[in-house]
């Protein structure tokens, strides 16, 4: 077999020890250059995405040439693979393939584009250059392939920069041309991440999937089981599913009409376009959940937790949330008391009588239209 | 094709055994085995080093591998690598450049994923064999920070 499913489990990855102060400074200065990215990741999030989108669409375009021409058939798989092969030779390109349905195990897999992410690699660069830099100081104690080694381990932080930033990107170009003329599987992903080892599903398809096995799915209560699975357009109204893991679950046009939800993690969730009439998210931790266009009229987000970036900046673990989204929300008469959101993004959100207490105000961005329209806890008109 | 050619970087003086029976393990002494910790791959012998067996393993399931310990007695220090177990998968079709390296290899539709191994050997009228990799393979020992190692795509 070229490869084995157990292959990456056993050994560690990472680096050999090196010289000790080498180490300590080298391990430092990543934790830097990883914040600094974290920074440019919050601040010019927007910028990124045009660059995704136009990458994803020729792709789209060079995979339909190839279905035309009877190259290629449907797809089950399209990735954005970091090869660590290129790294070595200075080539900071993601490799997009397409596979059928047996993954890696396609003989055919085609190579379908070239993504160059070296605008998003400044930190990585920063990193070799003052690391080798310097390692000069060391005269033979640390090798240059001491520090390629070390520098390889690291790729994997930055790049998962590549992948947040992507998922956030990828939504506006699959409902539109041209990734629908894609010919694709009945159960079809599209994965950034490494080849055969740690990668992420930005999106999934699988048009097989119903409401009532769903459910039953979700009684299972499974971890991270459903992330990036798509229960789109999918009706759970009612359903108790609280203290479910949903995160990064693709709930679009679901829906979700007084749907339990209490006490769920549903980050990264896609709720766009959902109807979440009188659902109940109290307790919930809902990081850059996506409620763009829900329907959230009389939901309940009480105790409800949110927050944009890194909790702390002392020891870089994974990439920084986006904000919430509400854009274009209707939260008629959501009732936000004691929310722990923070950061959200209410843009264009319909807030008439929506709930909130006086002092938590300051952590909202509303408009002043939105201010007007909402309530104030206290007064005798909220009912409880 | 998705294969890399694995070869040494760096060199090294081991000791070698003369007259080694093949399938056999190997000691033998050597001053200044710490010499030995910044290489997991020695091409000479195609010996690889006791945590990259642990990689490699995962590919070449039943293979029995054979131990070559390295032993300083001085210092009551040992070093384990290992050998390459014998491969015998050919590619249907190998190109060679004009300095003798493998530049392109061909593996069948067919063999890809059954017959053919994520490595193979091939033979080399010069030397040791040359030890190729797919792209699989490239992979995870780049991200597992080997040393005394190089990944040439062919």
């Amino acid at each position: 077999m070229v490869g084995s499913p157990n292959a990456n489990k056993k050994i560690q990855r990472g680096y050999r020890k090196m010289v000790e102060r080498f180490e300590k400074y080298a391990v430092q200065l990543r934790e830097q250059k990883l914040f600094e990215m974290e920074k440019i990741y919050q601040e010019q999030f927007t910028s990124f995405i045009p660059l995704f989108q136009k990458h994803f669409n020729t792709t789209c375009e060079n995979i339909i040439k190839l279905q035309q021409a009877k190259e290629l058939e449907e797809i089950s798989y399209l990735e954005y693979t970091l090869l660590y092969s290129n790294l070595l030779t200075k080539k900071e390109t993601a490799e997009v393939r397409v596979y059928n349905n047996r993954w890696y195990l396609d003989s055919r897999q085609h190579i379908v584009g070239h993504f160059d992410f070296s605008a998003l690699f400044t930190k990585y660069h920063e990193l070799s250059e003052e690391l080798m830099a310097y390692r000069k100081q060391f005269a033979g104690e640390v090798s240059a392939q001491e520090v390629k080694a070390f520098l390889l381990s690291c790729a994997g932080s930055f790049y998962s920069y590549i992948i947040s930033a992507f998922r956030f990107s990828i939504l506006p170009c699959i409902g539109t041309e041209p990734f629908l003329t894609v010919r694709r599987a009945e159960r079809f992903e599209i994965n950034v991440g490494e080849y055969m080892s740690y990668t992420e599903a930005i999106y999934k398809e699988n048009r097989q999937r119903n409401s009532e096995e769903s459910l039953l799915w979700f009684s299972q209560r499974q971890e991270y089981e459903y992330a990036f699975e798509d229960f789109t357009k999918l009706d759970f109204s009612g359903a108790d599913l609280s203290e479910i893991d949903l995160r990064y679950s693709d709930l679009r046009y679901a829906k979700l009409i007084g749907t339990d939800f209490q006490d769920s993690m549903l980050f990264g969730t896609r709720f766009c376009h959902a109807d979440l009439t009188d659902a109940d998210l109290r307790y919930c931790m809902i990081h850059e959940a996506d409620f763009t266009e829900a329907n959230l009229t009389n939901a309940k987000f009480i105790a409800t937790e949110a927050f944009a970036g890194v909790p702390d900046h002392i020891k870089w673990k994974i990439t920084g949330y986006q904000p919430v989204r509400f854009c274009n929300a209707n939260l008629t008469g959501a009732d936000f008391r004691r929310t722990q959101i923070r950061d959200a993004d209410f843009t264009g959100a319909v807030m008439d009588n929506a709930i909130f207490l006086e002092p938590q105000l300051l952590y909202f961005k509303l408009s002043e239209k939105q201010r007007q329209s909402i309530q104030i806890a206290g007064s005798k008109s909220i009912q409880k | 094709m998705d294969y890399f050619l694995l070869r040494q970087s760096g060199t090294i003086q081991v000791p070698q055994e003369k007259n080694r029976q093949a399938g056999k393990p190997s000691i033998r002494i050597m001053e200044d085995i710490s010499s030995l910790d910044k290489f997991d791959y020695l091409s000479a012998e195609a010996l690889v080093s006791d945590r990259m067996k642990l990689l490699l393993e995962q590919y070449l399931l039943e293979q029995e591998w054979q131990p070559c310990a390295f032993v300083d007695p001085q210092k009551k220090a040992e070093k384990t690598f290992w050998f390459l177990p014998p491969l015998s998968y050919q590619p249907e079709q190998v190109t060679y450049a004009s300095n003798g390296l493998p530049c392109a290899v061909f593996v069948k539709e067919e063999d890809f994923a059954k017959k053919s191994p994520g490595i193979f050997c091939l033979k080399n009228p010069k030397g040791s064999p040359f030890v190729i990799v797919h792209l699989s393979v490239a992979e995870s020992i780049l991200r597992r920070g080997y040393c005394g190692l190089e990944l040439q795509r062919i």
